[in-house]
């Protein structure tokens, strides 16, 4: 059969791997990367500062390997892990250096803050996990994203449903420009639409508040969701509708009974899309929301990695502590999504 | 540890209460619409609903737009019942209300709001007066200027035909290499009898899971030019890498075009920058989809081919690219529209457009109107740059359409018929 005539040799498979795994580390190496620099205990991005790698010549093979591991694995974790008693006399060494050239400029009067600041927190290994909890915000930024995002494609998803329904199985005056519309919504610039929503949102009263935010996301998504659902009600066939509408079912209950249960993987599809977009939707809620108890979590990450006081160490924490759940969820999911989204989203 | 639950529960309480309430009232004007629209009167009396309401509203001190947006919708909802549904299509309209009215009133009335302000002179000095007047002075003499504006006075400096190609270029260098890395990739994954194919997959589609906020920070992190990854990787792999070949010492990095320096100071490296954080992110679906086609193709076509003496490259050209054209063109469109309106990268990696240089047309959109407060002209950019997307797309399909039917080959008529069916029964189609 196929083994026969397609039979692959094995300095040929061995390209093969090699080229993926080339691939798959450039792939996973910000990732990695996330992960190390959340356990640092410092705020910086790196692990090593750029002068204190040897000259050339008098590097060692060893420095370079260390260069590349400590780029990508969590050092700290791994030290804690497997010395649990003693974590933070080995964190404290690099500190102390950094510290020490500091000291003796006394003429500077926010010296002796400054050196009661780094005392007063000892950071571990997880430090900055902790103080994203307890010196900000992050677990109400965390649960403002997950209301806005889940409400908002819950009602974008339901308003959806109802239209694509509509435009699948009838005909009225007036489709063609309807469903031409849907299609060009996709070709509107992002920040078009930004000032005029702001607009309606404030004249509506809703300004700077959960609400508002609903509202908006909702009917931004929604030209998407009816694309990619009234493409998945095209493929369900007509004539199971038929038969339970001479049963004597109405269009509402056939809907509803028959046509809605079939089509929950599209419709579990167009809500992760919906739902993924409200989640990491930071321009909207820049312009809607001014209230920083009412922050979703993208503008918090971004305050962290402002670029005149980023704090990586924090933003990284953050990023992992959101991203994790987010990537488990889309690659539980990852097949379906991208197969609906090819059959809906494109042929329209 | 504190946490805030209470005022976002009650506030979606309200929020529910308030949609449920719009809905009810949908419907009932919907009902009241079927029933009175064959009275002879019906039509007057919409006319005149909607310009007592207009005018109640520009006496409440709105501007023209809303009253004439209030004037508009009874009349042409009438004409549309009157003329065009004529008691009929009651199911549908009653399907569709509830998205109609979301999509009137947050996005189409956005919409003309944006067009109406196209054609004024709306910036800072003029805002306080829209917002307690709504008056804001006509743009020029024929409200024209805005949109002459565009191409000529530009607060950034950078005139609009730069920016548009830089824009161009953007998208096809993304692109290019989101369909030649995906398909690459796609086509090492096919390999038969590949070991571990599963967990190659799943790992090369990280890039697409992660959250496009955090992994375009997580990039900018690494290309800071002190502290920063990639200017120490760089220097150290030239470093470990380096050769004397001729008398000249040969970094391969540096060689290859890449050195050490400051990634968002200079605008060409921010831009390359900008590029290679895109093409990560976008690689994943491109390839994801091929891979689906690809898998979808079956093995007997290559194995007639094979017997009838076809060369593997041969069977590539002949047998893989026009079974992969269907499923390949229009996610590559859709990835080029995607790419041309991709804010976020650009906007993130210039940290909010406070790095100059590496624009393309919808983060200089941005910029206009959120850090030069420039409304009216942001508004008449946004329909330029809109106008120009759909000019892409019509010429696009035009194209799109004719190739197919010139490019015909009987032969393969049956194996594009198989390749079609993953795409109506699309949930198994990238199933491993």
């Amino acid at each position: 059969m196929s083994s026969t005539l397609m039979k692959t040799s094995l300095s040929r498979s061995l390209v093969v791997h090699i080229l993926l795994s080339v691939a798959c580390i450039v792939a996973t190496f910000p990732i990695f990367r996330v992960i190390a620099i959340s356990f640092r205990n410092t705020d910086t991005v790196s692990a090593s500062s750029q002068t204190s790698f040897p000259a050339p010549g008098q590097a060692s093979f060893d420095d370079y390997i260390h260069f590349y591991t400590d780029a990508i694995l969590p050092k700290e974790l791994l030290t804690a892990l497997k010395a649990p008693a003693k974590p933070t006399a080995q964190l404290a060494t690099p500190k102390t250096d950094e510290a020490a050239p500091a000291a003796p400029k006394s003429d500077d009067p926010f010296a002796e803050l400054d050196a009661a600041s780094e005392q007063k927190s000892e950071r571990t290994w997880y430090s900055n996990y902790t103080d994203l909890f307890t010196k900000h915000l992050f677990l109400q930024w965390i649960y403002n994203s997950l209301i806005i995002s889940l409400s908002a494609s819950l009602i974008g998803i339901i308003l959806a449903a109802t239209a694509a329904y509509a435009f699948s199985r009838f005909e009225f005056p007036g489709k063609k420009l309807a469903s031409g519309f849907l299609f060009m919504s996709q070709m509107i610039p992002g920040p078009l639409m930004i000032i005029p929503v702001y607009l309606v949102i404030k004249s509506l009263n809703l300004g700077n508040t959960y609400a508002g935010l609903v509202v908006a996301m909702s009917v931004t998504i929604l030209p998407f969701s009816i694309m990619v659902l009234k493409g998945y009600f095209d493929t369900v066939p007509k004539s199971l509708e038929e038969a339970a509408r001479v049963d004597g079912c109405t269009a509402a209950s056939a809907f509803f009974r028959i046509l809605l249960p079939l089509s929950t993987p599209a419709l579990a599809i167009a809500f992760l899309f919906a739902f993924t977009n409200a989640w990491s939707e930071f321009l909207l809620a820049s312009t809607l929301i001014d209230n920083v108890e009412l922050r979703p979590w993208t503008l918090g990450l971004m305050e962290f990695s402002g670029s005149y006081d980023a704090r990586w160490g924090l933003f990284a924490a953050g990023s992992v502590v959101i991203a994790l759940p987010t990537m488990s969820l889309f690659l539980y999911s990852s097949k379906y999504v991208i197969s609906g989204l090819t059959v809906g989203g494109v042929k329209g | 540890m504190h946490v805030n639950i209470t005022p976002a529960l009650i506030e979606l309480c309200k929020l529910s209460g308030i949609l449920l309430l719009i809905l009810g009232l949908a419907y009932g004007y919907l009902w009241l619409n079927y029933k009175l629209w064959s009275f002879r009167l019906y039509l007057l009396c919409k006319i005149m609903l909607g310009v007592s309401l207009g005018l109640t509203l520009k006496s409440a001190g709105s501007s023209w737009l809303t009253a004439g947006f209030a004037i508009c919708i009874p009349i042409l909802v009438g004409c549309y019942f009157r003329f065009f549904l004529k008691g009929r299509y009651h199911t549908a309209s009653y399907f569709l209300a509830p998205a109609v009215m979301g999509i009137v009133l947050l996005f189409l009335y956005p919409l003309c709001y944006e067009f109406y302000l196209s054609f004024h002179d709306l910036n800072l000095n003029t805002f306080s007066g829209w917002i307690q007047e709504g008056k804001a002075p006509l743009a020029g003499a024929f409200g024209l200027e805005n949109y002459v504006e565009v191409f000529q006075n530009r607060a950034t400096g950078q005139s609009f035909f730069i920016v548009f190609l830089r824009t161009i270029l953007w998208t096809a260098i993304n692109l290019f290499f989101h369909v030649g890395l995906g398909l690459g990739l796609a086509l090492l994954l096919n390999t038969p009898n590949l070991k571990g194919r599963a967990l190659y997959r799943t790992i090369l589609t990280l890039p697409w899971v992660v959250p496009q906020v955090i992994a375009v920070l997580v990039w900018r992190a690494d290309f800071n030019e002190s502290v920063g990854f990639i200017n120490q990787f760089i220097q150290v792999t030239n470093q470990l890498c380096s050769f004397e070949f001729a008398g000249q010492t040969i970094a391969p990095l540096t060689w290859i075009g890449f050195q050490t320096q400051s990634w968002f100071l200079n605008p060409n490296a921010l831009f390359a920058a900008a590029c290679i954080v895109n093409i990560w992110l976008g690689v994943p679906f491109m390839m994801i989809n091929a891979l689906g086609a690809l898998q979808s193709i079956p093995q007997s076509v290559y194995e007639a081919a094979a017997i009838d003496g076809a060369k593997p490259f041969q069977r590539f050209l002949h047998i893989t690219l026009p079974l992969l054209k269907p499923v390949m063109v229009p996610a590559a469109m859709l990835g080029a529209i995607w790419t041309f309106n991709n804010l976020n990268v650009i906007f993130l990696m210039t940290d909010g457009g406070r790095y100059e240089g590496a624009d393309i047309l919808v983060t200089d959109l941005f910029k206009q109107s959120f850090t030069y407060y420039r409304y009216g002209f942001a508004a008449a950019y946004s329909f330029v740059i809109f106008a120009i997307l759909c000019l892409f797309t019509f010429l696009q399909s035009r194209v799109g359409k004719e190739k197919p039917a010139a490019k015909k080959r009987p032969p393969l008529a049956d194996g594009a018929k198989s390749s079609g069916v993953p795409l109506s029964t699309p949930l198994r189609s990238t199933g491993a």
